[in-house]
């Protein structure tokens, strides 16, 4: 069952039950207070009657009046004042009553002590009956009884009629209530179905989607809290996709640099069996294989250096001069082939670091500068305020090779690169080396300026 | 008619180098370039290739544009690259090159396929020479120092095949194939037996090797 169905039930029942009790108390006191009204009513009347009555009586009585001069007279003296519903009788006879019912079956006048009421069903009517006995002059043996017998049934139809205008009045409210009750749930529950929806757009892939649900409410809440949750999955989703891409790359570029030479050694294998060649033909055959197999040793060493860098830091607080003097004796010969100068400024004493990482580093990046450079040119290695800087004056890399330089198998000049005995992952190496130091790699270049090349050390 | 010429561009050596000496071995002529403008700029001079070995990843220019000057002059194409992913291969094939091989290959496979573009294309160098021996494969006619002799048809097409694959061992099933075709399921030895015939008839007894458990090799002894 949907949530604005239950609210809406929940409501609509405790409005019925409500509505029910309160229509219930309140008939129930216009029942009695009309019903207490009209015994008042008849016991007023009669109490009037029997004063009269009594009055008229005693006026009229004489002691020496025979017993059936003096039936008459009270026949004649209540008639005067009775109407149609009252009973007068004496001693234990009926001497006025215009109705077909004997009050004194109901009401005991033996027991008589003032006025006594009854009110109950004869024949199918509702009826009242108030009487009292009163003493008069000159009969003490013989009590008169005074009835007001009433058909109150008009009242209780009247009754039944309120009862059901109250049911109908309370169904009527019942049902506007009821109305209004599922109108308001379902518009204070609408923020939820747009927040349902969003989630279903988000569940199919839609990371992007937000919930436009901006009420102040705890819905609202949810709905900006909902939001963030969003926002934090497809920052993730998208780090994960980026890794992933990343990743394939990468073993895209695994796969490829690992066929070239496997496709050359294979194709050397065939000639090799399968060709007749003289024995020079044959040792240069044997050569090439032995370059492209020494190759491949390096990408596999490189590749696994790679791979299980950051596993194995070993960080200590390293003498910076010592470090640039390792640097300087690594690429000494290297210099002297291409006749470049090598300038080595130290201002930074102490640095923590990997030094044989570090120095792995900066041989590779001083080697790259000296590819750059030309004869004579000079290539400096410095070392200020927790930064390591390699700069040259060489033929500089363009703006967007720059930003794919780090990236693995990434080759400027790829068949200079090869000649060279590159495998393209040098700089890849030196940056995971720099990120897992910690250290930021910054690289600035211009064509035919040169290019500085910067490892900022933070936090120490 | 001279030997077809091969254009070779692939940016690396060591398998541009193996290709080269096997196209030369088995006599083919070839021109190799690693850099795919510096072969677009020499086909603005010299553009008489019989078929092109591409790479497709080249400095330069990258395989698929240097197509466009292989169609302006004729010449056939075969792509070899590292690409597998089948989006390149049914561009190169869409763009109308003759064929595509992916690496790594086989040596033997893309010699065949070599000669079945070359044929293909009508461009196939049927004469073939050996020595002091010319063989025309169209004509069918066998020439030694300049004097015809006459072959049975059997043992001709065995030296033709041998001598189109001159320095390079052929397996008896490819010379069973090549001559009674693919469906023929004869006796081996069958091909022993005309190899015989031709080694005893032409005097080639060192030249005609058996290579064991595989085939045959006609060698050219360059000392």
């Amino acid at each position: 069952m949907k949530l604005w169905k239950k609210i809406s039930l929940i409501c609509g029942s405790v409005l019925i039950v409500i509505v029910t009790i309160c229509s219930a108390i309140l008939l129930g006191q216009t029942q009695r207070k009309i019903l207490s009204l009209t015994y008042e009513q008849a016991a007023e009347k009669q109490k009037t009657l029997a004063f009269s009555f009594t009055e008229t009586a005693n006026h009229f009585y004489e002691e020496d009046d025979s017993e059936a001069v003096a039936y008459a007279l009270l026949h004649y003296c209540f008639s005067r004042i009775a109407d149609s519903s009252a009973v007068l009788r004496v001693g234990e006879e009926t001497v006025y009553s215009q109705i077909g019912i004997r009050p004194e079956e109901y009401l005991l006048p033996e027991e008589f002590q003032g006025q006594q009421q009854y009110s109950g069903k004869i024949d199918g009517r509702h009826i009242l009956i108030v009487g009292s006995t009163e003493n008069l002059l000159g009969s003490p043996d013989k009590p008169c009884e005074i009835y007001i017998v009433e058909d109150i049934t008009p009242v209780y139809e009247n009754l039944t009629k309120v009862l059901w205008q109250f049911i109908l009045i309370g169904a009527a409210c019942i049902m506007v209530g009821l109305l209004f009750i599922i109108i308001l749930v379902r518009r204070s529950l609408r923020p939820l179905a747009m927040l349902q929806a969003s989630a279903s757009h988000i569940a199919a892939g839609n990371y992007h989607e937000r919930t436009k649900v901006c009420s102040g409410d705890e819905v609202g809440m949810l709905a900006s809290d909902f939001n963030r949750m969003t926002e934090a999955v497809e920052k993730h989703i998208n780090e994960l996709t980026d890794k992933n891409k990343r990743q394939e790359l990468f073993i895209g570029g695994v796969t490829h640099e690992f066929k070239t030479p496997l496709t050359a050694l294979l194709l050397n294998i065939d000639t090799l069996q399968n060709t007749y060649m003289e024995e020079e033909e044959r040792s240069l055959f044997l050569e090439h294989m032995e370059r492209q197999c020494k190759w491949l040793e390096r990408l596999v060493q490189k590749l696994l250096k790679l791979i299980t860098l950051g596993q194995k830091l070993d960080l200590k607080r390293t003498a910076v001069s010592e470090l640039l003097e390792k640097v300087q004796e690594s690429v000494a010969e290297n210099l002297r082939a291409r006749e470049v100068i090598l300038e080595v400024h130290c201002k930074t004493e102490m640095l923590t670091l990997d030094a044989d990482l570090m120095q792995s580093v900066l041989v590779n990046l001083v080697d790259n500068a000296i590819k750059a450079s030309a004869k004579g040119q000079t290539v400096v290695l410095a070392a200020y305020d927790n930064v390591l800087e390699v700069r040259d004056q060489g033929i500089g890399i363009e703006q967007e090779e720059l930003a794919h330089i780090t990236e693995p198998f990434y080759m400027v000049d790829k068949s200079r690169s090869k000649k060279q005995g590159g495998v393209g992952l040098g700089l890849a190496l030196v940056k995971e080396i720099v990120k897992a130091h910690g250290a930021l790699l910054e690289m600035e270049s211009s064509p035919g300026i040169g290019t500085t090349v910067r490892i900022h050390f933070t936090g120490q | 008619m001279a030997a077809n010429r091969i254009l070779i561009v692939e940016d690396d050596f060591s398998i541009s180098d193996t290709i080269a000496l096997n196209l030369k071995y088995v006599g083919y002529e070839y021109m190799v370039f690693d850099d795919g403008r510096k072969a677009a700029e020499y086909l603005l001079k010299d553009h008489s290739f019989d078929l092109a070995l591409l790479d497709i990843m080249l400095p330069g220019m990258d395989g698929f544009a240097l197509f466009s000057y292989m169609e302006k002059y004729n010449i056939p194409v075969i792509y070899m690259t590292a690409k597998t992913d089948s989006e390149s291969e049914v561009r190169g094939l869409r763009d109308g090159a003759e064929d595509y091989i992916v690496k790594p290959f086989e040596m033997v496979t893309l010699l065949v396929r070599i000669e079945k573009v070359l044929a293909r294309t009508g461009r196939i160098n049927q004469i073939y020479r050996f020595q002091d021996m010319i063989l025309d494969a169209e004509n069918r006619t066998l020439t030694k120092a300049g004097e015809e002799i006459k072959l049975p048809p059997l043992e001709f097409d065995v030296l033709s095949v041998l001598m189109r694959n001159k320095n390079r061992t052929v397996s008896r099933e490819r010379i069973l194939n090549e001559i009674w075709g693919e469906d023929y399921f004869g006796d081996i030895r069958t091909v022993d037996v005309r190899v015989a015939n031709v080694r005893k008839k032409l005097n080639l007894t060192d030249e005609i090797r058996t290579i064991s458990k595989t085939g045959y090799r006609l060698e050219e002894h360059r000392k």
